[in-house]
């Protein structure tokens, strides 16, 4: 099906249901797969198949029902899919956002999950929240960072990432895209495939007391942000603001085989 | 317990406003996704060497900077003209909307290419004239401009005799984002019809504003904004007879009027008006909910 976005009505409808999804699964102590009942699936199916409640974006591509390993391979279709739309009418289009939302469903929503947040099918303008939705922030991450998301979308498609909340959460990684550059390459761990373990927090509570994770995102972020009061960050490569880094990203450099 | 600060190395500061500035950001046009400025600039009466570079950012006052656009080098920003820029800024409204203009020198630490800030100018405002409220400038300004700071209640109106009101937002609850960028129309449409009715209130009531440049200009707009230039404005909210005052009914019948016309009927760019935003989402509202331990 060609890309649509909601009219106002479908719009409406679709909020409606999912907030009656959300409260049924409320109703059942949580439990998903009770509380997306056989009546919500057979409402979302009817909601997918009206065609009079979306209309055809200009400049969209075909949407395929498929299967999505990872966020980032989502992020990444997403990203073809939309390449040919312009780019700041759809960045904040929560019409469109929530109508591919609907259109792939079953790749955002699963029994496996453990949050149901409406943030995450429902996209919100409010810079707090609208990094939670599940389509538009693999397309935002993968448009925005190219292949250094990765970090921040290694998990299946119906999951937040912690990589994702940390970093996202910080203005400057906002335009500042050698940020995801510099992560990418100390916290990927590219021999296994996956993020490193233990570095996305930048605190963790250990013996009761919040301790500070050395080397961590945050760290790094804190880092990025004492630069960027003196020195051109802009300007410099990501290799010799990786250089600048203090000790305790020494391990981490090694571990990457980046030279102290 | 004394405070040290440890100057590692100079930053000239760079000036934005007051007399013959270095640089003057204007105002050009506003549209539906973005602004366009101008930037003028002069630097002649620093002394950074020839082959810094000159950057100008634009950023919003959550934090969030554009890539920085260089402006050139500072031999051909400082031979005594005024050199004029344009930019266009996607996705920002003039409110929010703050800049950073810096001088960069390349240099070396522990043998690493850095380039270091050695001159900067830090622009959270449009270049004005001096604030007399008589310059006629209007364009780039809001009557009622919007602060965070920490009060207690969400919301208040502060006033002073001859400064322009300002809506003071509680600081750390997200009001002054929401208004600033019409995420919320039910906190906007409260907020701006409480705050409009006591601005008004008090320019019609306390006369120690009856010589305030800023009410003048925020009566003038009123006059432009109800369409009929012959339309009284109430001198005053109180009838006084026989030492004894009453409220004047067709002065709060006109405060309501105004509310109604630049709250209420209040249009965004896609023909809304604020209202109808305030009827939809209020039916639509969602329950209030509870965190979910997974993002």
């Amino acid at each position: 099906m060609k890309l649509r976005r909601f009219t106002e009505d479908g719009h409406s409808k679709y909020i409606l249901l999912y907030d009656k999804i959300k409260n049924s699964i409320k109703k059942n102590k949580g439990n998903i797969e009770k509380g997306f009942n056989k009546k919500l699936r057979l409402e979302l199916e009817v909601l997918q198949e009206d065609t009079s409640l979306s209309t055809e974006v200009i400049s969209g591509k075909n949407l395929i029902k498929k299967d999505f390993k990872n966020s980032y391979e989502l992020g990444l279709y997403l990203n073809d899919l939309l390449k040919d739309c312009n780019q700041t009418e759809i960045y904040f289009d929560e019409k469109m956002w929530d109508w591919i939302t609907l259109f792939h469903f079953d790749v955002v929503f699963s029994t496996s999950m453990t949050g149901y947040s409406e943030h995450r099918y429902i996209l919100s303008q409010d810079w707090f929240i609208r990094n939670r939705h599940l389509i538009r922030t693999p397309w935002y991450a993968v448009n925005t960072y190219g292949d250094s998301s990765k970090l921040f979308l290694s998990k299946a498609p119906y999951f937040g990432s912690d990589y994702l909340e940390q970093f996202i959460s910080h203005r400057i990684n906002e335009n500042y895209t050698s940020s995801a550059h510099i992560a990418y390459s100390l916290y990927y761990d590219q021999e296994n495939d996956r993020p490193r373990p233990g570095y996305s927090k930048k605190f963790i509570r250990r013996k009761n007391k919040k301790t500070l994770v050395k080397a961590s995102l945050g760290r790094l972020i804190d880092k990025l942000n004492q630069y960027n009061q003196i020195y051109d960050i802009w300007s410099m490569s990501p290799k010799d603001i990786v250089s600048l880094l203090p000790k305790e990203f020494s391990e981490l450099k090694e571990l990457n085989g980046i030279e102290d | 317990m004394s405070k040290n600060t440890i100057n590692i190395f100079d930053e000239e500061r760079i000036t934005h406003k007051g007399e013959k500035p270095d640089v003057k950001v204007l105002l050009d046009k506003i549209s539906n996704d973005g602004i366009n400025i101008k930037v003028e600039v002069n630097l002649e009466r620093h002394n950074f060497e020839e082959n810094c570079d000159v950057f100008f950012q634009a950023y919003s006052n959550r934090g969030s900077g554009l890539e920085p656009w260089k402006m050139g080098d500072f031999k051909s920003l400082s031979n005594g003209e005024v050199k004029t820029f344009s930019y266009f800024i996607p996705q920002i409204d003039k409110d929010s909307a703050r800049f950073n203009l810096f001088v960069s020198k390349k240099g070396n630490f522990k043998n690493i290419n850095v380039h270091r800030v050695i001159g900067r100018s830090k622009i959270k405002e449009f270049y004005d004239e001096p604030d007399d409220g008589k310059d006629g400038n209007y364009k780039t300004e809001s009557l009622l401009p919007t602060r965070e700071d920490e009060i207690g209640t969400a919301f208040k109106i502060d006033m002073y005799p001859g400064q322009k009101p300002v809506l003071v937002l509680k600081r750390g609850c997200n009001i002054k984002h929401k208004l600033d960028n019409n995420i919320d129309p039910i906190q906007k449409t409260l907020i701006y019809t409480s705050a409009l009715r006591e601005l008004l209130k008090i320019y019609l009531s306390d006369n120690r504003f009856d010589d305030c440049p800023w009410k003048s200009r925020w009566f003038e707009e009123i006059k432009k904004k109800m369409g009929d230039p012959d339309v009284l404005i109430p001198e005053s909210l109180f009838i006084y007879e026989n030492d004894l005052s009453e409220i004047n009914p067709e002065a709060e019948q006109w405060i309501e009027d105004v509310v109604n016309i630049f709250v209420s009927n209040l249009i965004d760019a896609s023909g809304k008006k604020l209202i109808d935003k305030f009827i939809s989402n209020n039916n639509f509202a969602a329950d209030p909910d509870i965190e979910e331990n997974e993002l």
